[in-house]
């Protein structure tokens, strides 16, 4: 729980000072797709937390957050079972859609390329930190 | 994962939403914001020196040198502000003479950058006395406006971006829109065909939306121009890097 926690601080901190890339979001999503239980929770925190620190209207990032997780829920399975090609096309269109709504941004290749990178390293990374949360049938392999 | 969760969360985000929106709940962020603001204005100042790192680095012989030359430089502005404040007492005793009100300078609030995404966050709000729609300057140059005023710290929707539009004008006199474009550009449009238009040219705001007239918003870098369109236009090249601003001016009153 810690790690989530400190995850979320971290993405919230670098999107609103640092870069404008939604970091929280692909750490909610690689969390919605790696680690089972409470993600809801973490998306509803996390999007409230970002709107805080962000100064975006309260509310705002968790309602993404929230039917980002939900959409991943309906097709989990598919996204899950499927090609990693799968993941990184929902996580392509996810960022997309969000820079879009929250950033005013059409297309962005640097964009393209970090959710590419970033997609990769966190979920190489996260199913090492939460191994008994992948369920039996398949790990999802980089 | 359990499904139940989402619709009470996705309510309860629906109704804090509704409730900001309203700002009925202003009262609950305004301590958050008491810790937030400083120590983003922190982080912001760590990652702005880091950026400078590669190249104090690869300079350091010659930022030793220049060091060395910063004392005399130091007196000479000392000598300088000294030759300033009895050249201002002066003309103020003129004008009192002369009967004239007081200087028609504009009022500044100076303000610390705490974050830069999309928007451009400052560390000054209400209780200092910024309001929505004030104009934000980095010495003559506009960067942008004020859009949203909580107590203790403001949004800046920069002129580069893509809901930004400014009536602008050259300094031949020709009439246009300065439009903002996602990243560092930002464009000069409804320029009428007839109308001169110039590389290098400079483009300062016309004054006719709320804003100051002749702040500089840039300078024309690259002319498009289609002789079967009704407008030409061209890109703007910004005279400021706002990543390299650490702190930015607020006009409050003119």
């Amino acid at each position: 729980m810690t790690w989530i926690i400190m995850a979320i601080i971290l993405a919230s901190l670098l999107e609103s000072v640092a870069y404008l890339y939604p970091f929280t979001l692909m750490v909610i999503v690689v969390l919605a797709l790696t680690v089972d239980q409470k993600v809801y929770r973490w998306a509803f925190l996390g999007g409230l937390f970002l709107d805080l620190i962000a100064f975006r209207p309260l509310g705002s990032d968790s309602i993404f957050f929230l039917v980002t997780c939900f959409f991943l829920s309906r097709y989990k399975m598919k996204i899950y079972f499927g090609n990693i090609l799968y993941v990184f096309i929902f996580l392509l269109v996810i960022i997309s859609v969000y820079d879009y709504f929250f950033n005013r941004i059409l297309f962005s290749a640097g964009h393209f390329v970090l959710t590419l990178v970033l997609g990769a390293f966190l979920l190489s990374i996260v199913p090492r930190i939460f191994p008994e949360k992948i369920g039996s049938k398949q790990k999802l392999i980089i | 994962m359990r499904s139940k969760s989402f619709p009470l969360l996705l309510a309860i985000s629906l109704l804090i939403l509704l409730l900001d929106k309203k700002n009925l709940i202003t009262v609950i962020k305004a301590p958050f914001e008491q810790i937030v603001v400083p120590f983003k204005k922190n982080v912001y100042q760590s990652i702005y020196h880091l950026r400078f790192f590669p190249t104090v680095f690869m300079s350091y012989g010659q930022l030793l040198q220049e060091k060395n030359n910063l004392a005399d430089l130091k007196r000479q502005k000392d000598e300088l502000n000294l030759k300033l404040q009895l050249q201002a007492a002066e003309n103020e005793d003129l004008r009192r003479q002369l009967g004239s009100s007081l200087p028609t300078s504009y009022r500044y609030i100076p303000a610390p950058v705490i974050g830069l995404s999309r928007f451009l966050e400052i560390a000054a709000g209400s209780q200092e006395g910024v309001g929505d729609g004030m104009p934000v300057v980095v010495g003559d140059v506009f960067i942008g406006n004020i859009i949203n005023v909580s107590k203790n710290r403001s949004l800046v929707r920069l002129i580069t971006d893509k809901d930004m539009k400014v009536t602008a004008k050259t300094n031949r006199g020709t009439f246009g829109e300065v439009i903002g474009r996602v990243g560092q550009s930002i464009l000069f449009d409804k320029v009428l065909q007839k109308d001169p238009l110039f590389l290098d040219d400079l483009v300062v705001t016309r004054g006719t939306d709320g804003l100051p007239p002749n702040l500089l918003i840039g300078k024309i870098s690259h002319i498009k121009s289609d002789d079967a369109a009704v407008y030409k236009e061209a890109v703007i090249e910004a005279l400021v890097d706002i990543t390299q601003k650490q702190n930015i001016l607020i006009i409050s009153a003119l």
